[in-house]
């Protein structure tokens, strides 16, 4: 077990203080309730016509079927929002919102392969 | 770190995990490790080629060479491997605050998603476990 503080030789007025890195998580947790409570569960920026059609329906007939259609469709949507997300925005975000969009298509890709394509 | 698996899978940040160098031309990897290109992850926008060593690791490329690499088995930063390991304890390890944490869904749920700029790296936490990291290199956009 390491020592709490141990810079690995990182500079030292980088280390995180225990407040700071609770009031962090705290904020962290604040985020993921308040978006738990939304049923789109990504930020609370959806809705309109196609999500109440959506949930009286299920999914349309081109929609992606079967267990993990559903799930396919959100993170198209989502994937959707970071690509207009990257748009204008600086090099470091455009480089995690890049990582974020490739997370979402392996796990969508995992959750029902090969039925989906993202180009 | 409780998570205490040693392999052969180490992060230097900005510079390589296991194998893989960022910025080594992906085609000196492809046959040597026997990648398999996964042109279903394509995106348009992020523009990456996607290379596969197993299920739960990815080689991203930019114009033929390696710019990132996620992995949801290991990163073994300085002999610990953070994969499974405590998000609170790794904080601490590195030294360094997230620039963003940030809440995103996937397919079982949703996970926080921390990014240490500086580093080069993008965790993925659930439970305040850490499932997978996605490192990345030196770049001409950075």
């Amino acid at each position: 077990m390491m020592t709490t503080g141990m810079v690995l030789g990182m500079p030292s007025n980088t280390i995180v203080t225990e407040k700071e890195e609770l009031e962090m998580l705290s904020k962290a947790q604040e985020s993921l309730n308040m978006d738990e409570t939304d049923d789109d569960g990504v930020g609370g920026e959806e809705g309109g016509e196609d999500e109440a059609e959506e949930k009286k329906t299920g999914a349309g007939k081109s929609d992606p079927h079967g267990d993990g259609g559903r799930a396919i469709k959100k993170a198209q949507k989502r994937v959707k929002e970071l690509e207009r997300q990257m748009e204008g925005t600086s090099k470091k975000q455009k480089k995690r919102i890049k990582k974020k969009i490739q997370k979402i298509i392996q796990d969508a890709q995992k959750k029902r392969k090969g039925e989906t394509h993202w180009n | 770190m409780e998570n205490k698996k040693k392999s052969k899978f180490d992060w230097i940040p900005l510079k390589q995990i296991g194998p893989f160098v960022f910025g080594d031309p992906i085609g000196d990897y492809v046959e040597a490790l026997n990648l398999s290109h996964i042109p279903e992850e394509y995106n348009e926008k992020v523009n990456w080629e996607v290379y596969s060593l197993c299920s739960d690791i990815r080689i991203y490329t930019e114009i033929g060479k390696i710019v990132a690499v996620s992995t949801s088995n290991f990163c073994v930063y300085k002999g610990y491997n953070i994969i499974g390991a405590l998000i609170s304890d790794v904080i601490k390890e590195i030294g360094i605050k997230p620039d963003s944490i940030e809440p995103e869904e996937l397919s079982d749920g949703i996970q926080a998603v921390y990014d240490f700029d500086d580093l080069g790296l993008q965790l993925w936490v659930k439970a305040d476990i850490i499932l997978t990291a996605i490192c990345s290199g030196h770049s001409d956009d950075d």
